[in-house]
């Protein structure tokens, strides 16, 4: 039987998608079965970044409308043979499918695979409680800016009256050169702030970008850092405990000086 | 002063008994001004109306009717021992029991509540009475309390104490950031500068809201 986990974050363009499609390739390179979802309605994606478009047939929709079997909606990743995208219906709009109906899915792909990713869209409307409503445990996504980290505590609210228990927290795009100076909120300030559980910290990174173009995603590139930490972050979500550090980037000289005027470092 | 309405909390809401041995016109003047006063507390709130022994014209429940319609938009009950007052209350629309017996009622003047949460971004914590919470206001979150409210921990939304209208009520916390603090009828916003970061408490002194740290407040 499936754990089912929900990727949201109130916030638009967070990095959402990004998560799913990483975290869902870094399951299945553990071996896991994985089935990725695309609950974001009228805006699919998760099949543009997987680099799937190409291959789908059937939808979400198509699938809750009885148009098809469940498992002819399920596209087959390019690389890894564990992992498979239901992908959204993009010509429906989000008020297409109900929570009920989203709940009978998610309890039949759960004995499909070892975990159901279910990619959120933003907001805290249908979609978003669509997206909840079968889930097992919720992952939060977000940058360390004000407005995100907002929506961010407004959604673990929400999350918590919907009775989903302890949202954990992905840590998006930090920069540390900027947390350095000041001009960015630290991985401490965010937690003081939403007091749930950290799962990982993600770099800002220009290679997630590029991947995202090529339909790749970053965590298949062995020498990627920001790779890394998604493959970490996967690693934690099958239960294994391994210390979040924080994450690196080479200090300039100037700052690694000014630091050790202030006696740090 | 008479007290033509006394606010009790029920479970899962509020009771405003009204006085019913003086003059309806008087009982009537007070209810609407203290709607007015608490209208933070009270809009957010499930209402109950007791009439007691009072009998009353179809005009003036009709009166009263549009008062509280306009007021707020979840129904309102309407409690009387009068089956007349009752009946006529329901083909207006109200819903209307006898207030319950004495025994069964849950309900106490005014309650300090202990709450162990964060109150996020979004929520509103409402409470007749005092507010002792053990957790943070994130920003985008309201506490409204007709009493006083004391937060252990960092406030950074929102807060109305006093709202029903006393002005003895007192916010305090042990990081007092809020955007806004609002006591009774007066309302302060946060300095620019966020720069305290000890123990405070805020009160009314003489027309507006004073900020005090916590070790130098003298009661
Ligand atoms: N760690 C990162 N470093 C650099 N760019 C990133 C990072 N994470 C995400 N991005 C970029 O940010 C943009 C938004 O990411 P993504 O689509 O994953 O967000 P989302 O939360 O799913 O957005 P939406 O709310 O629109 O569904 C993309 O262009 C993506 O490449
Ligand atoms: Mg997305």
């Amino acid at each position: 039987m499936a754990k089912v986990i929900t990727i949201t974050s109130g916030k638009g363009g967070v990095g959402k998608t990004t998560s799913t499609a990483n975290l869902g390739t870094a399951l299945a390179m553990l071996g896991k079965k994985v089935i990725v979802v695309d609950a974001d309605i009228g805006l699919r994606n998760l099949d543009v970044v997987l680099g799937l478009e190409n291959r789908i047939v059937y939808d979400l929709v198509d699938v809750i409308e009885g148009n098809c079997r469940l498992r002819q909606a399920l596209i087959k990743d390019k690389h890894n043979g564990e992992l498979y995208l239901l992908p959204a219906a993009q010509t429906k709009d989000k008020d297409a499918v109900s929570q009920d109906e989203m709940v009978e899915l998610v309890d039949q792909l759960r004995s499909e695979a070892d975990y159901v990713i279910i990619d959120s869209p933003a907001g805290i409307e249908s979609g978003f409680k669509n997206a909840i409503a079968g889930a097992d445990d919720i992952i939060i996504v977000t940058t360390p800016e004000v407005s995100a980290v907002r929506d961010a505590d407004r959604i673990i609210g929400l999350c918590e009256a919907a009775g989903k228990g302890h949202p954990r927290l992905i840590i998006n795009r930090l920069r540390p050169k900027m947390v350095r100076s000041g001009e960015m909120m630290s991985v401490e300030d965010l937690l003081q702030i939403l007091a749930i559980d950290l799962i990982g910290i993600i770099p800002d990174d220009e290679a997630v970008i590029t991947a995202t173009n090529r339909g790749e995603v970053l965590v298949l590139d062995k020498n990627s850092k920001t790779g890394k930490y998604y493959m970490d972050i996967a690693r934690r979500i099958t239960g294994e405990s391994i210390k979040i550090d924080p994450i690196e980037d080479n200090p300039s000289l100037m700052e690694r000086l000014s630091g050790m005027f202030q006696g740090k470092r | 002063m008479t007290e033509y309405i006394t606010i009790k909390g029920a479970r899962g809401g509020l009771r405003l008994h009204i006085l019913d041995t003086c003059e309806w016109t008087d009982a009537f003047v007070a209810l609407q001004k203290q709607l007015t006063d608490g209208a933070a507390l009270l809009q957010g709130m499930k209402l109950s109306l007791d009439l007691g022994h009072r009998e009353l014209s179809p005009q003036a429940l009709d009166e009263l009717h549009n008062v509280m319609r306009n007021y707020q938009t979840d129904p309102v009950d309407i409690l009387s021992e009068s089956r007349t007052v009752r009946a006529e209350a329901r083909t207006m629309g109200f819903i209307a029991k006898p207030p319950m017996p004495k025994s069964t009622t849950v309900e106490v003047e005014q309650t300090s509540t202990v709450m162990t949460r964060n109150v996020r971004s979004g929520q509103i914590v409402r409470h007749h009475g005092d507010v002792l919470l053990l957790g943070d206001v994130n920003a985008g979150a309201e506490v409204i309390a007709s009493g006083s409210v004391m937060v252990f921990g960092r406030v950074r939304g929102v807060i109305h104490a006093g709202a029903m209208g006393d002005r003895s009520a007192v916010i305090c916390a042990i990081e007092l950031s809020a955007t806004q603090l609002r006591i009774a009828d007066l309302r302060a916003r946060a300095p620019e500068d966020q720069g305290q970061k000890i123990p405070e408490i805020a009160c009314i002194e003489d027309t507006h809201i004073a900020v005090h740290a916590w070790h130098e407040y003298r009661r």
